[in-house]
C-alpha cells in the first residue's frame, strides 16, 4: 500500500518543475549552512568550515541528483527526456519531419484504411451460430457450375441426405406492399420452414416460423427486418399480430428479426415469408429458383456432403431424366459464396496497400540513414562524454517511436476518413449484398494492426541508424571524414535500399496500369446501343386490379401515352 | 571494523522516525546531528544519504514536511510525524525489538532453550 502512494507520488514527480528543484537545492543549501555556522563556532576558519560540511554530505551535487532521483522514476524521465529531444531535433529540421511523417502518414492510412476492409468482408465470421458449419447449396449441370435448386429436387435432397442436421433453402421475391401513401414495391424472401433454425437465428420478438408452416396449407404469415421494423412499424412491441397487405394478400407478423442479422446473398429483404409452393414453377421438377443452405453434421466435411448429394442427384436423374439428367450437386462454404466475389479485390487492394506501406518505411530509413550519417560526430561526442552505449540506442529508438508515433496517429485518423469516403463509393445495390460492412469503424482489430505496423516500422527506423553507427566504432567519428568500413556498408545498404523501392514501385506502377487499361476497356465496351440519356422504369400492378392480359396491356398502353405527356420526355415500349 | 559503523538503509528510516517522534518538527541537519550524537558518535552518517530517506518517508506517507524558519532565523524546512507514521514507529520499534532480542538469546552464551 505505502510502495503503491510512494510510486504515484514519483509518477507525480516526473512533471515536477523549476521549484519544486528550487528548494530541494534550498534545503541543502541550508543544510550546509548550518552545518558551516557550527564548524565556525568550533574554531574553523570559514572557508575549511564549508569544506568540511560539504565534505560530510558527500558532495552537493551527488546529494541533489540522488535527492532528485528519489522524487521521480528515472526511467521515465530519460524516456521523456529522450522524447523531448526527439521532438526538437524534428522541430530543427522541419523539412525531414514533414516529409517523413507525410510518407508514413500516407502508408500507414492506405494500409489500414484496406485492412479494415478485409477485417470486416474476410477476418469477421457470418452473424450466425458456428458459421464455419453452414453450406451453400446449388444443383449443378455441364452450362451451371452453381445453379438454382428446384423445390421438387430441393425435398427429395431434404429428406435422402445424411449429411446435414438440417437443409433449408430460399428464394428471393418481391411483394407490392400496401402502406397508408398508397402500393409500394418492397424487396422479400420466401424461406422454408426451418431456414432461420439452420442458421442459428432466433426472432428478437415473436416466434419463428414452425415445422410445416411453409406447406402450401400453412397460414400466411411473415417475419420482417430490423429496420423494416423500426421504419415502417415504428420499433412498437404490439407490431406481432398485426395485418399486412403483400401483393393483395393478407399476411399476419409473426416475428421481428435481431438487429445484427443480415443475409448478404438477398442484399436488404424487409419481408420474409414461409415459402409455400403454389405457383407452376414451384411445382415444376426443371424449374429452378431456389438457393439451398444446410448446417453439417458434426464430423461431417463439406467433400462428403458433396459427395452425398452427388449420389442422390444421380439417383434422381435415373428416375427423372426428363428434367434432372446430367444434374449434380456442388457445396461451398456459405462465407465463400457470401464473400468469394470480393476476396481477390479486397486481397489485391491490401497487397499494394502493403507494397506502398513498404515503399514508405524504405523512404523514411533513407531518410534516417542520411541523418544518422551527418549525426556521426555528435554520437561521437556524446559517447566520449561518458553517454553508454545503451543511452545512445535509446535516443535512435525514441526518435523512431516519435515518428512512427506522430505517423501512426495522423494514418489512423486519416484511413478512418478514407474507409467512410470508400464506403460512399460503393453504390447502394452492392452494398446491400455486402452487409459486413455496415457499421465499419475504429474497432479492436484495426488498432491492433495499427499498433504492429507501427512496432515493426519502430523497430526498423531504430535500427537504420545504428547499422551506419556500430558502437564500438565511435571513436572513429571523432576523426574527420573517417571513412572505412562503414562507408562502403553505407553504400551498399543505400543503393540495395534504392533497387529495392525501384522493384516495389515497378511492381505498383505495373499493377495500376493494368488496372487502368481494363477500366479504359471495361469504359468502352459497344453496347450495341447508345447509352445517354436513357432511363428504365420498372412497374409492377396488381392482380386483382388487372386481372387479364388485355388489362395489363392497356396500363401499359396508358403509361407509355402519359408519359409522352411529360416535358422532355420520350417515352417508347 | 572501523571505529565509526556505517548506517544501513533499512534501520536510518527507524532512526529518522523515532528522532523526529522525539524531537518534534525539526529539520534534516538536526536529524542528522541528533542521529549521530544519540549513538554516541559512534555511528557515521553521510548526510546525503539523509534526503533521500526523507523524501520516501514523505512519498510514503510517514511523515509531512513544511517550510519555516529555524533557531538561528534561517530558512530550513521542518518535518514532522504523521498518524501513519506514528503507527509505523510503533510497528517497526516493535518488530525491532522482537529481532534483536531473538538474535540477542542465541548469542548468549551457555543457555539452551527449554
Amino acid at each position: 500500500m505505502k510502495e503503491l502512494r510512494a510510486w504515484w507520488q514519483r509518477v507525480r514527480g516526473i512533471s515536477r518543475d523549476a521549484q519544486r528543484d528550487q528548494e530541494q537545492a534550498d534545503e541543502i543549501e541550508s543544510h550546509i549552512q548550518m552545518q558551516t555556522e557550527e564548524n565556525e563556532r568550533a574554531g574553523m576558519s570559514p572557508q575549511e568550515a564549508r569544506r568540511r560540511a560539504i565534505l560530510k554530505m558527500g558532495g552537493v551535487e551527488r546529494t541533489r541528483q540522488a535527492y532528485r532521483e528519489r522524487d521521480t522514476l528515472p526511467l521515465i524521465e530519460n524516456l521523456l527526456q529522450d522524447l523531448r529531444f526527439a521532438l526538437r531535433q524534428l522541430m530543427k529540421n522541419p523539412g525531414f519531419a514533414v516529409t517523413a511523417i507525410l510518407i508514413l502518414t500516407l502508408g500507414i492510412a492506405a494500409s489500414v484504411a484496406l485492412f479494415a476492409f478485409v477485417d470486416a468482408a474476410l477476418l469477421k465470421p457470418l452473424p450466425y451460430a458456428q458459421p464455419n458449419r453452414l453450406a451453400a447449396v446449388y444443383e449443378n449441370a455441364a452450362a451451371f457450375a452453381h445453379s438454382n435448386l428446384s423445390y421438387p429436387d430441393y425435398l427429395d435432397w431434404k429428406r435422402m441426405n445424411k449429411s446435414f442436421q438440417s437443409l433449408d433453402a430460399w428464394s428471393g421475391t418481391g411483394y407490392a406492399l400496401r402502406t397508408a401513401s398508397g402500393v409500394e414495391p418492397v424487396p422479400a424472401i420466401r424461406v422454408t420452414d426451418g431456414f432461420f433454425r439452420t442458421l442459428g437465428v432466433a426472432p428478437t420478438l415473436g416466434r419463428d416460423f414452425y415445422a410445416g408452416e411453409d406447406l402450401p396449407s400453412g397460414p400466411r404469415t411473415t417475419m420482417v427486418s430490423y429496420t423494416t421494423w423500426q421504419h415502417r412499424f415504428g420499433g412498437r412491441p404490439d407490431v406481432i399480430g398485426e395485418a399486412v397487405t403483400l401483393s393483395d394478400v393478407p399476411y399476419t407478423i409473426v416475428g421481428v428479426l435481431p438487429k445484427g442479422f443480415s443475409f448478404a446473398p438477398r442484399g436488404a429483404p424487409e419481408f420474409w415469408a414461409p415459402f409455400h409452393a403454389e405457383s407452376e414453377c414451384d411445382l415444376r421438377r426443371s424449374c429452378h429458383g431456389m438457393y439451398g443452405v444446410g448446417r453439417l453434421k458434426d464430423g461431417v466435411s463439406l467433400a462428403q456432403a458433396q459427395a452425398d448429394l452427388q449420389g442422390i442427384a444421380a439417383q434422381l436423374a435415373k428416375v427423372y431424366p426428363g428434367s434432372n439428367l446430367g444434374q449434380g450437386a456442388a457445396l461451398l462454404p456459405l462465407s465463400e459464396a457470401v464473400v468469394g466475389a470480393v476476396r481477390p479485390i479486397l486481397l489485391v487492394l491490401l497487397a499494394g496497400a502493403g507494397l506502398l506501406l513498404l515503399i514508405a518505411c524504405v523512404n523514411v530509413s533513407s531518410l534516417l540513414l542520411v541523418r544518422a550519417e551527418s549525426r556521426r560526430r555528435e554520437m561521437a561526442v556524446r559517447g566520449a562524454l561518458g553517454a553508454s552505449p545503451l543511452r545512445l540506442v535509446r535516443q535512435f529508438l525514441t526518435e523512431g517511436l516519435a515518428l512512427v508515433a506522430i505517423g501512426s496517429v495522423l494514418g489512423l485518423g486519416t484511413a478512418l476518413g478514407v474507409m467512410q469516403v470508400l464506403l460512399r463509393l460503393i453504390p447502394k445495390q452492392m452494398m446491400d449484398g455486402m452487409p459486413f460492412l455496415n457499421g465499419m469503424g475504429l474497432n479492436l482489430h484495426i488498432v491492433l494492426f495499427t499498433v504492429t505496423i507501427a512496432a515493426v516500422a519502430t523497430v526498423l527506423f531504430a535500427a537504420t541508424p545504428l547499422v551506419r553507427l556500430p558502437t564500438r566504432e565511435l571513436h572513429d567519428g571523432l576523426s574527420e571524414g573517417g571513412r572505412g568500413a562503414a562507408g562502403t556498408l553505407w553504400r551498399k545498404l543505400g543503393s540495395n535500399l534504392v533497387v529495392a523501392e525501384l522493384a516495389i514501385a515497378m511492381v505498383l506502377l505495373a499493377g495500376a496500369g493494368l488496372l487502368g487499361k481494363s477500366l479504359y476497356r471495361l469504359l468502352h465496351v459497344d453496347l450495341g446501343f447508345v447509352p445517354d440519356h436513357l432511363a428504365s422504369i420498372e412497374v409492377s400492378g396488381s392482380r386483382a386490379v388487372y386481372k387479364k392480359d388485355e388489362d395489363t396491356r392497356r396500363l401499359d398502353r396508358e403509361l407509355v401515352d402519359r408519359l409522352n405527356m411529360v416535358p422532355g420526355v420520350e417515352s417508347r415500349r | 571494523m572501523g571505529d565509526r559503523t556505517d548506517v544501513w538503509q533499512g534501520t536510518l528510516a527507524l532512526m529518522v522516525l523515532k528522532t523526529i517522534e522525539a524531537m518534534g518538527p525539526i529539520h534534516g541537519y538536526g536529524i542528522a546531528r541528533r542521529i549521530e550524537q544519540t549513538s554516541g558518535d559512534v555511528l557515521s552518517l553521510n548526510y546525503g544519504t539523509l534526503y533521500p530517506a526523507l523524501l520516501k518517508l514523505e512519498q510514503e506517507g510517514a511523515i509531512a514536511s513544511e517550510w519555516g524558519a529555524s533557531e538561528n532565523n534561517r530558512k530550513a524546512k521542518f518535518y514532522k510525524l504523521t498518524r501513519a507514521g506514528r503507527k509505523r514507529l510503533e510497528q517497526e520499534a516493535r518488530e525491532w525489538e522482537q529481532a534483536t532480542a531473538i538474535v540477542a538469546r542465541f548469542l548468549k552464551p551457555g543457555e539452551e532453550p527449554a
